[in-house]
């Protein structure tokens, strides 16, 4: 089941996810822009997977947050410019609570306390082609259409990230939580940051192999085989927290706190030396805009701070391991193990 | 490119043994001052070893007719773990039982078998691994330690260098050179077992920066071995070594060296007043590395119950685990000294002096940070 599903995802995100794809998304808003965001969202809608956590009962897939790991890891090594990891478990969260789900994809959001009358949010990746936005407001969990009106721009040039500002009247529907979305929405976002450093390592060890410097490919050199080493070993250490966190759920759905947060906290922890370690092995052309990199680094640095940077999981993590009284081997055997 | 590792579980069969292990060292810890303990795996107590192996385990993966257990991995891993957790003084019979153990039930004649494996199992036979020389470290494939085969079997001469408990072992397994020349590379090499009773052979102790002795050189002057402590092939001790290595650096060991002290230091957080973002913060994210990599060792674990051999993974989770040995430390140092005026208590200060003293160590033995980053580096295909 899982094989056959990351298959399909494989294939559907190389044809309808390409960098080319991904470029006319991140360079406007005008026509080609929607064409492409269309295309691959009308291609995702055709296979269903925009269901796949939504329980079958309830016309869904049926799938669990650890079924769909190598699918949120592809969403990261394709540089989505949509929320469909985001848009899968908001379905799901709407489908449980008994309200249909609007057409187009959907972000997910946690706002402070505010104003009784607005919602304004932190920055959320992909708040700038999300159709509507699921936002955790605290007692309760509001859905809004998202659009021009909202997005308040608070990213780079080609960022699609922004801060988000709501009437709360405005909201379509609200749901009473069962649980809180940051650290689901977290666990995703430690997800796709598994699958994007993993690709900036094989795209690195390959242009290590390729160029060559003082006469033979700067992969020979040691001083990059061994950049190289360690970025492989951050990868697979972060990677196997994600694999934790996402098959730590009771019902699929809803990631144990603990281990969503040691997810996010290894995998943003890395991902600035990852992504730097990755710039450094391809030199300048790295930084320009034509080639691919960027696509995954500026990524990662968003989704690394997007619900929580590590320092704000480590707090979280660290208050429960202090406020237990097992020893730090039992702690993680009992709360951070898979 | 390395392919992502499984998440594995220990079966319920083996986690089964964890309150066992437990229930025996709240009872058989021996009673040394925390300090001392925090010597962990280098902390030497033939008494315990053999009060470990009563229980059956040691040589848990051994099989039953040679004095084994006949268990996985995964039970080895349990009390593994629940020793090192408590940083129970295993050194005794630590490389016999990780290794050499192992080493004689594959490359060893059915004799050697059930000659070394039930003294094993049983904890009466200690040994050491001899590898490093004076003039070979990292490059290990240059000793120069040579056997000469007699009408009798071999007699060897060379001196080995490091070698962990030399003087409190039975037995060394020794990588010399059997034919060729150190030219010869890793061809020509041989894995004896030696008999450290034998005429001919001096063990000085080196005294370490923190006041121990546990390494060794050996010095070997014309010692006369019969023809069976050849181990294996002639010839194929480099391959041998090399199938030793994902033993040797996969497990809870290269992970728990500090293991000791952040305990301590968590005691201290939680009995004191009130503590900082930035220590809770970091314990956070000290237990967060540790749980990552617990898991890895879990899942290189099944990867040995499964028969396969992942020396790649097992070099990539060393230098992770021998790091976040070293940043413990190195981290809980720094937090209990951002504050000059609060001054924590002398257990934990002492604890702390060892542990830092004695970390560069943990990236050292079994195989430096350098030549594992060159593994792996082979292993993502740039070598």
């Amino acid at each position: 089941m899982d094989a056959m599903i990351e298959d399909m995802f494989a294939r559907l995100m190389a044809e309808h996810c390409t960098p080319t794809i991904v470029r006319k998304v991140e360079d406007g808003t005008g026509e080609q822009a929607s064409a492409a965001l269309n295309g691959l969202w009308s291609e995702i809608v055709q296979t269903g997977l925009h269901d796949a956590l939504v329980p079958e009962d309830l016309g869904g897939i049926g799938l669990t947050l650890a079924d769909l790991v190598p699918v949120f890891r592809l969403i990261g090594v394709h540089a989505a410019p949509l929320p469909l990891a985001e848009t899968m478990v908001a379905r799901a969260i709407l489908a449980r609570a008994g309200v249909e789900a609007p057409d187009g994809t959907i972000a997910l959001a946690s706002a402070p306390e505010g104003s009784d009358h607005r919602v304004e949010t932190p920055v959320v990746p992909l708040a700038r082609t999300a159709s509507h936005v699921l936002v955790d407001c605290g007692a309760r969990i509001g859905l809004f259409a998202s659009g021009p009106q909202a997005v308040i721009a608070s990213g780079g040039r080609y960022s699609l990230s922004a801060r988000l500002s709501f009437d709360r009247a405005a909201a379509s529907a609200w749901l009473d939580p069962t649980a809180t979305l940051r650290p689901v929405s977290a666990l995703l976002h430690a997800a796709k940051m598994s699958g994007a450093m993993r690709k900036l390592l094989e795209m690195s060890v390959d242009y290590a192999n390729l160029r060559e410097q003082f006469g033979r490919p700067i992969g020979r050199f040691q001083a990059i085989q061994h950049q190289l080493s360690v970025m492989a070993e951050e990868v697979a250490a972060a990677t196997m927290a994600v694999e934790v966190a996402c098959d730590g759920t009771g019902d699929g759905l809803w990631p144990d706190v603990l281990k969503a947060a040691m997810a996010k906290e290894r995998t943003s922890a890395v991902a600035p030396s990852v992504s730097a370690a990755a710039h450094a092995v391809h030199g300048a052309i790295g930084i320009s805009a034509e080639h691919d990199l960027h696509l995954l680094t500026r990524r990662l640095h968003e989704w690394r701070v997007a619900e929580g940077a590590e320092s704000y999981w480590a707090r979280e993590i660290g208050i429960a391991l202090l406020s237990s009284e097992e020893p730090a081997v039992d702690f993680i055997r009992l709360a951070l193990a898979g | 490119m390395l392919s992502p590792l499984n998440l594995a579980r220990i079966p319920d069969a083996d986690e089964a043994l964890r309150s066992q292990v437990k229930a025996f060292l709240a009872e058989r810890l021996p009673d040394i001052s925390t300090d001392v303990r925090a010597r962990s795996w280098m902390g030497h107590d033939p008494g315990f070893s053999r009060a470990l192996a009563e229980r059956g385990w040691i040589g848990m993966t051994l099989p039953r007719e040679y004095g084994g257990a006949g268990r996985s991995y995964f039970s080895r891993f349990v009390v593994v773990e629940e020793l090192l957790a408590a940083s129970a003084p295993v050194a005794a019979h630590w490389v016999a039982e990780r290794q050499s153990g192992p080493l004689i039930l594959h490359f060893g004649t059915e004799a050697q078998r059930a000659f070394y494996l039930p003294r094993i199992c049983r904890g009466e036979a200690f040994f050491c691994i001899g590898m490093s020389e004076p003039g070979s470290g990292s490059d290990l494939a240059s000793v120069k330690s040579r056997a000469v085969r007699t009408d009798a079997g071999w007699t060897l001469n060379g001196t080995k260098l490091w070698t962990t408990y030399a003087g409190a072992a039975h037995y060394m397994i020794a990588l010399v050179r059997t034919s060729g020349t150190p030219e010869d590379r890793n061809r020509g090499l041989s894995q004896l077992i030696v008999d450290l009773s034998l005429p001919g052979i001096t063990i000085s102790p080196i005294r370490d920066l923190a006041g121990d002795a546990h390494f060794c050189e050996v010095h070997f002057d014309n010692v006369e071995l019969p023809a069976d402590a050849l181990i294996g092939g002639e010839g194929d001790g480099w391959k041998q070594v090399m199938a030793e290595l994902a033993l040797e650096r996969s497990g809870p060991e290269r992970l728990y060296s500090s293991i000791l002290l952040f305990d301590q230091w968590l005691d201290h957080l939680r009995r004191a007043d009130a503590v900082d973002d930035q220590s809770i913060a970091l314990a956070g994210s000290l237990v967060s590395r540790l749980a990552s990599l617990r898991s890895m060792s879990v899942a290189i674990t099944a990867k040995l119950v499964e028969g396969e051999r992942p020396e790649v993974e097992a070099a990539l989770l060393k230098d992770l685990g021998t790091g976040l040995e070293q940043a413990m430390p190195q981290l809980i140092a720094d937090a209990l000294a951002a504050n000059p005026d609060l001054v924590p208590g002398e257990t934990l200060l002492r604890t702390l002096a060892y542990t830092s003293e004695m970390s560069p160590a943990f990236s050292l033995r079994g195989g430096t940070r350098e030549i594992l980053r060159g593994m792996i580096a082979r292993g993502l295909g740039l070598r």
